[in-house]
This record gives structure tokens, C-alpha cells and sequence, in this order.
């Protein structure tokens, strides 16, 4: 005899019941719109998180672009680093090169209806050097002053060339003062005004960010209404909120997917020049590293072509110099590391080194298919005999390891992602000079007395021709002392609705103002 | 003599078993709590990363990141740190993110909500679907149906949420185009996530309620209702439901507990701004009072609980009342 229910019992029923309920009451419930529908919002899916709209505390350069969308530029750089006239129409040296006054736009009205001065400028400037995280970028700087109602000077410590681009930093917004002291430092988050071509209108923190078009933009109204940043950490959410409509424009994509997102119609992929690109640092002053002849081996044994390749399929691109291309001073013309192992060997052999072991530091997941990267490199090096261990760490605890000072640190080389800000070769190989050995970001402990001359050289350097050369002297240096191994740039992979036209992506992966984007 | 008698009232309520066993637990929980404070402090400074060195930023001289230091306190003795915390603690001040220098009340103030949302959701989702899979199995022991829910109660309990979880979105969202693929706003966007978090915990809670159903449908008492009479589904429902579901009620409550604190996969796959993503940003930024609030308020969450589990089985089982 069957000791139970028959299906269909009461209580069977009403669990059934609940879950109909539950199911219908979800679907009947309105909802938003698609975002695709309404052709002038724009929804972009973002893998950073906006910690806030306040850009001069915001953190992630994605998300900093984002929250630049507000504040306004003063100048735009294109990948090419060519410099526009933004904010600051005009600009001039001073002082023997060692001021640069730049000149505002006239009648720029900003979101709480003032009008941009130069004293709003200065605020902004020296808000940015208080609080922001790339705040280094203008550690030079010595002094900012408003001449007038429109004209700003900014003084540095020396000569300072690439100033000009740094101003482009996409961190670096321009804010309304009277609103800032309105709404006091902190507060200022949730009242943020400023000239840019979008105003916030709702921050929900690790949700969204929703943007309205600020009418009164200088540049013109902006075409779209409303644009909406999600805040969307997982790359395949990302992709299926785009297949679905949700979104309209996402960041962060592995080359893997583009293949198949290609072939869908709706879509388009968007791959402009970045400015970041992944390196090998080596420990030069003490472990198994210590030998230049051991670290050329190591470049000559990793076959980055295959990396980029069959890892990125051939999104990315083979890293010829510490410095991306399309920088100022880049010189790609001293990489003679082309991929021989038998060449490896010899210079191994050559070095004493025949049974080289050595650990590299790596955070998983911190760049993109930084796993399967390292350990395409371990296979290569050991086909040469070299044993590399694979050190894998959480990131607070690799950037602790990497930047230990020489007398504790344990690291002998570590993978990591580096940078030009401002499309000048100086801030992407600026951390090779000793004055940033750990705990600054010199984590190969290079040092090297010629290379710190041509860096101080560069820094005051006001003749352009002179100083490229001097960066390009500090390039072969590098690629000939081999202290890091420069692998690949990474790609600037995003995906859009293939309607969605007029709007460019900046080489830091920062998105660029959005006031001509629109639906076609 | 009103106030005479409203203390007298008052002080015999306070003599009543149940309320004297909730002010037992809520002081034992104060213990608890300080503990948890300690050990998550100590936790925290203990593993290697330093906040001001992660958040000066690319290029920032040692001195800037020793002004961090000195600014956030971490340049003092850890025992005053932890003094200097605990007595912000007693005033309610959790402190300030280190890396937004939001108030800590505000950046988990923002997120909780959701969170508890979401595993309140989920658990509902578990308690139905396991609860009905549970039943209907026991209700046909070794039959078709009964392999057919354990089965799927097995699938439930073996999938990854976050697996479930872009299966869901690609069916409702991408081919069917019914449900938002994530992010807040309404109920429908709680839909999803909730059955993505609910099927793992609707699994267990159907193999926990079959088990404790079949064993009460073995009893004496069962045989005497079904031998006055009685239909067999009033003898399911009124007799032997309340008294199988008495463990099922403590695995839902670790569940709710659990999901709380574990929902940072859910949250991620659907983008909900919950404290799950909080702390694992806040984690990886050594942002250490986030850290602290969040673990703290966890702490507290689990006691809460676990004393709604304690009151739900005096509701259940008389026995425990008295």
C-alpha cells in the first residue's frame, strides 16, 4: 500500500499555486522599457564599478569616464595624442617654459547655472591634486592661478613638456565651485555640477548612474536624453544584457566572444587603440634575475606573436618598446627579441644559467586572459630549460608583494599591466627611475644612472625634437637592459548596437563626451 | 495604581519562559558580536595589501602613501586602532570607506536592502519549490514522481548559481525577451536572480522535507488518524506537515543566513547592488571599515535569525513553549 498523497493533494496544489502566482505576478508587473526602444537613451553596461559621480574621487578609468560625461575636459587627446582645443581654446608657455596659461571658452554655462571662470578652473585643478587617484599625474605641478575671469596659469617645478596632454586626463573634470562649497566636499557627490554635456540626475552606488543632456551645453544640445550607466562586473552579463536590448553599448569583452558577436548584425565591435599594455618585470638587483644576459633570454624565449595571436586572436598587438605606439617619443626600433629559443639557450648557456628557476607574481583575473597568458610563458621557458613558478596572488596582496622594498621583497618577477596617461612615452616609462623604486612603481628595482640623466633631461626638455630623442635613448636603455619584458597592448574591446554611431573611445578606455552620440 | 499594575504586567511578562529565553540570547549575542569584531579586525590587517599604498594611486611617492597612512590612523598601534573603532562602534559610527570616504553606514546603508531583497526572494522561491518537491515525493515514496523531483532536487543542489543563473537570463531575457537581464527597478527584476539563487537551497530543502515527511508518515499517531477515517491529504496537511517541516524550518534559516552573505555570485551575474559585490571590492581595496561593517553586520544578521528559527519552533511545536 502506498503510504502517501496522491499529486495533486492540497498542499501539492498550493505550491503549485504559489509558483504560478509568483511566476504571473513577476511577468504582469510593468516594467521599464527596453532600452533599445527609446532611441534617445542610451544604456552602457560597464565591468568597472562607478564608486562615485564626484570624478575627482572616482576610481577605474572606465568609470572615470563615465563621470566625465559631467565635468567637462579642458583639452581632448586623440590616439594619436594629438591635442584639441576643449575647455581651454588657446594656450601659451611662460616663464621659460615652466608656466602654461590657458585661455577658457567664453560663456560656458555649467549645470547650476553659473558661468566657467578661471577661479573654477583653479578649484577644480587643485581638487583633482587633493583627492584623485591619478592625482601623481601633476606631482609636478607647483602652483595654479586664476590671471582673470578666463585665463588659468599653471606653474611646474621645471619645464614641464607634457603638460599640455596631462590636461586631458579624463579624471581630471571641471567643476562649478560655488556648488562644490554649496554642497560641502562630501556632499558634493549627490549635487555634482559642472559644464559637461550630461548632468546627473540618480547614483545608486554598484547599481547605475543616469545621466540627463544638459540643454544649455556649450558644444550644442546633446542628442541623446538620457544615458544610463550599469554597473555590470561579469563579462557574460554583460554580453547577454546586450543580446537582450538592456544595453546598447558594453566595455570589457575577451576577444574570444567578438567572434561570434560579429557575426550578429545588431552589433559592431569597437577595438580603438589602448594606451595599456601587459610587461614582464625582473627583479635586477637580487635573485636568479640579476644577469641582463639572463633577461634577454627570457624575451627571446617567449613568443609573444603566438600570444597575441591565438590568446587575442590577433586583437591585441606585440609590444616592441616599455612604451605603447602612438605615443609621443615611442620607438618600437630596438626590439631585436624576436621569438628564438635556440638563441634563448645559447645566451642561457652563455650566462651560466642552464638550470634557471624563478617564480613569477600574478593576480588572476585582474587583466584580461592574464591566467592563460602566463602560462603560455611557462611553456615557452621551459622548452629552454627555464622552470618558472607560478606565484598567484589576490590583488591587494600582489600590489603589497610587487612594491616590498628591495631588503624584504620576495619577488623575483611579476606580470603586470602599465600605461601612458597622457600619450607622451614619459609617464609609460617614468617608473623605471630610480626615484620610484618600491614601495613606488619601479618593481623591477632598475637603476641606472644614465637612464635617470635622459629622465631628468626629458622632464625639462622644452625643445620637442631634443626630447624625443632623449625618450627614445630611454627606450633602448630599457630594451637593452631588458628590466621587464614588454608582451602585448592589450585590446580596447567594446561591443555597441550597431545604431549607435558618433561616439569614440579614448586609448585609456574611457568613454569621450557623449554629446553627438545618437541612434540612427 | 494603573502604573502598579502596568509594572506588575510588565515585570510578569518579562518572567514568561519565551521572552526570559529571547533576552538570554539577545545578551549572549553582545559576546558574540564583540568576538566577531575582533577576530574580523584582526583578520583583515593581518593579510598582506596595504589600503594606502592600493589607493594613492599609479606613481605616488612613499610619502604620499605614509600621509595616507597617517590620515586613516593606520599608522598607530593596533590595539589602539581597535579601541579607537570599538568605542566609534558603541556611538554608531562605523566609520569612513577608505577608498570613497562615504560614511560606512551609507555604502552598506545602500546596498543591504538588496540584498536581504534577494535572499528573501530566494529563500521564498527554495521554501516553494523544495517544500512542493519535497511532499510530492514523499507523498509517492519510490515512485515516478518521487525519482522526478529528487532528481531535479539533485540538479538544483549540483548547479552552480552562477550557471543557473546565465542559463536563465539567456532563456528569459535573450530568447524569450520577458524578464530583464539584471539591474534593479522593479519586481521583475528580482525574478531571475531569486530563481537563480532559490534552486540550489530549494534542492536541499526537498530532500530535507521528503525525509522528515516520510519518517512522520511512519509514526503511531499517523496510523490513528488514518484509522478514525480521516482523508489521507488532512492527514498530510493538518498531522503530519507541521511536524516533518520542524527541521525543514532550521535549514531554511541557515539558508536565509547563508544566501545573505553568499549571494555576491548572484549579484554579480544579474549587476544588483548588493553587499556581497560590496565586501569583495572592499576586500581586494583593503577598504577595512567596509570590511568590518559588512562582517559585523553579517554577525548580526545570523543571530536575528537564528532567534526567528527559535521563535518559529515555539509556534510549531508546543512542546517548546513550555
Amino acid at each position: 500500500m502506498s503510504r502517501g498523497l496522491p499529486p495533486g493533494t492540497l498542499t501539492s496544489r498550493l505550491a503549485a499555486g504559489a509558483l504560478v502566482v509568483l511566476a504571473l505576478a513577476g511577468l504582469l508587473l510593468p516594467g521599464p522599457a527596453p532600452a533599445g526602444t527609446a532611441r534617445d537613451t542610451l544604456v552602457v553596461g560597464l565591468g568597472t564599478n562607478i564608486a562615485t559621480p564626484d570624478n575627482h574621487k572616482a576610481t577605474g578609468l572606465p568609470a572615470i569616464g563615465a563621470a566625465s560625461q559631467a565635468g567637462d575636459f579642458l583639452v581632448l587627446m586623440d590616439a594619436n595624442s594629438i591635442v584639441t582645443p576643449w575647455l581651454a581654446t588657446s594656450w601659451q608657455s611662460a616663464d621659460g617654459g615652466k608656466s602654461l596659461i590657458l585661455t577658457l571658452r567664453d560663456n560656458v554655462r555649467m549645470h547650476d547655472g553659473n558661468i566657467l571662470k578661471a577661479e573654477d578652473v583653479r578649484y577644480s585643478i587643485e581638487r583633482f591634486r587633493k583627492y584623485a587617484i591619478g592625482r601623481a599625474a601633476l606631482n609636478m605641478v607647483t602652483a595654479v592661478t586664476a590671471l582673470d575671469d578666463r585665463r588659468v596659469k599653471i606653474t611646474t617645478q621645471a619645464p614641464f613638456p607634457p603638460l599640455l596632454r596631462t590636461l586631458a586626463y579624463p579624471g581630471l573634470s571641471m567643476y562649478s565651485k560655488a556648488a562644490i562649497e554649496k554642497a560641502g566636499d562630501d556632499e558634493f557627490r549627490n549635487h555634482v555640477a559642472g559644464p559637461g554635456p550630461y548632468r546627473v540626475t540618480e547614483f545608486k552606488a554598484g547599481d547605475k548612474m543616469v545621466m540627463t543632456a544638459f540643454d544649455q551645453y556649450w558644444a550644442g544640445r546633446p542628442a541623446l536624453k538620457t544615458i544610463t550607466f550599469r554597473m555590470m562586473p561579469e563579462m557574460s552579463a554583460r554580453i547577454l544584457a546586450l543580446e537582450s536590448g538592456d544595453v546598447d553599448l558594453i566595455d570589457a569583452i575577451s576577444p574570444q566572444e567578438t567572434e561570434r558577436l560579429a557575426k550578429n548584425s545588431k552589433l559592431k565591435i569597437v577595438n580603438p587603440p589602448s594606451a595599456g599594455f601587459v610587461r614582464i618585470y625582473m627583479n635586477v638587483q637580487k635573485g636568479p634575475l640579476t644577469d641582463k644576459r639572463v633577461r634577454q633570454a627570457i624575451a627571446y624565449a617567449i613568443d609573444r606573436e603566438a600570444i597575441v595571436k591565438n590568446l587575442f586572436m590577433g586583437q591585441a598587438e606585440v609590444a616592441r618598446s616599455l612604451a605603447p605606439p602612438g605615443v609621443f617619443g615611442y620607438t618600437g626600433e630596438y626590439d631585436v627579441y624576436k621569438y628564438d629559443p635556440a638563441k634563448a639557450k645559447e645566451v642561457l648557456r652563455q650566462a651560466g644559467a642552464t638550470n634557471l628557476k624563478f617564480t613569477l607574481m600574478h593576480s588572476p583575473g585582474r587583466y584580461l586572459l592574464s591566467t592563460e597568458v602566463v602560462e603560455a610563458i611557462k611553456a615557452n621557458l621551459a622548452a629552454v630549460g627555464v622552470d618558472m613558478t607560478i606565484q598567484n596572488l589576490e590583488w591587494g596582496a600582489f600590489a603589497s608583494a610587487t612594491t616590498t622594498k628591495l631588503e624584504d621583497t620576495r619577488m623575483e618577477a611579476s606580470l603586470n599591466w602599465w600605461r601612458s596617461i597622457n600619450g607622451d612615452a614619459d609617464s609609460a616609462i617614468a617608473d623605471f627611475a630610480t626615484k620610484f623604486l618600491p614601495p613606488g612603481n619601479n618593481t623591477s628595482f632598475f637603476s641606472n644612472a644614465q637612464y635617470d640623466k635622459l629622465y631628468e633631461q626629458e622632464q625639462a626638455e622644452t625643445n620637442q625634437t631634443r626630447r624625443e630623442q632623449q625618450l627614445k635613448e630611454m627606450q633602448k636603455i630599457l630594451m637593452e637592459e631588458m628590466p621587464a619584458v614588454p608582451l602585448y597592448r592589450q585590446p580596447n574591446l567594446w561591443v555597441a548596437s550597431a545604431s549607435l554611431t558618433s561616439f569614440d573611445i579614448s586609448p585609456l578606455s574611457c568613454l569621450q563626451p557623449l554629446y553627438k552620440a545618437s541612434f540612427k | 495604581m494603573f502604573g502598579f499594575r502596568a509594572l506588575s504586567a510588565k515585570t510578569r511578562l518579562l518572567e514568561t519562559p519565551v521572552l526570559r529565553f529571547l533576552m538570554q540570547r539577545v545578551l549572549l549575542a553582545i559576546p558574540s558580536l564583540l568576538l566577531v569584531s575582533l577576530l574580523v579586525f584582526m583578520v583583515v590587517r593581518l593579510i598582506p595589501g596595504d589600503p594606502a599604498q592600493i589607493l594613492a594611486g599609479d606613481m605616488a611617492t612613499p610619502q604620499a602613501v605614509a600621509e595616507l597612512r597617517a590620515q586613516w590612523g593606520l599608522d598607530r598601534p593596533l590595539p589602539v586602532q581597535y579601541l579607537t573603532y570599538l568605542k566609534n562602534l558603541l556611538a554608531g559610527n562605523l566609520g569612513r570607506s577608505v577608498a570613497t570616504r562615504n560614511p560606512v553606514t551609507r555604502e552598506i546603508g545602500d546596498r543591504y536592502p538588496t540584498t536581504v531583497g534577494l535572499a528573501a526572494t530566494g529563500i521564498l522561491v527554495a521554501a516553494i519549490l523544495g517544500l512542493g518537491a519535497g511532499v510530492l515525493a514523499a507523498s509517492k515514496p519510490f515512485s515516478r514522481w518521487d525519482y522526478g523531483s529528487m532528481i531535479l532536487a539533485l540538479t538544483g543542489v549540483s548547479t552552480p548559481v552562477f550557471w543557473s543563473g546565465l542559463i536563465l537570463i539567456l532563456i528569459f531575457s535573450v530568447w524569450l525577451g520577458w524578464l530583464p537581464s539584471g539591474g534593479t527597478g522593479s519586481l521583475r527584476h528580482m525574478i531571475l536572480p531569486a530563481f537563480s539563487l532559490g534552486l540550489f537551497d530549494a534542492g536541499v530543502i526537498a530532500r530535507q522535507s521528503r525525509a522528515g515527511l516520510l519518517e512522520v508518515l511512519e509514526q503511531d499517531y499517523i496510523r490513528t488518524a488514518r484509522a478514525k477515517g480521516l482523508a489521507e491529504r488532512m492527514v498530510v496537511v493538518r498531522h503530519a506537515f507541521k511536524n516533518a517541516v520542524i527541521p525543514v524550518v532550521t535549514v531554511i534559516g541557515m539558508q536565509f543566513g547563508r544566501m545573505l552573505g553568499g549571494a555576491v555570485l548572484v549579484e554579480s551575474v544579474f549587476s544588483l547592488p548588493g553587499i556581497g559585490r560590496l565586501l569583495v571590492t572592499a576586500i581586494s581595496q583593503r577598504d577595512y571599515p567596509v570590511i568590518q561593517g559588512i562582517c559585523l553586520l553579517l554577525a548580526a544578521s545570523f543571530v536575528i535569525i537564528n532567534l526567528a528559527v527559535d521563535v518559529a519552533y515555539g509556534y510549531l511545536d508546543p512542546r517548546i513553549r513550555q
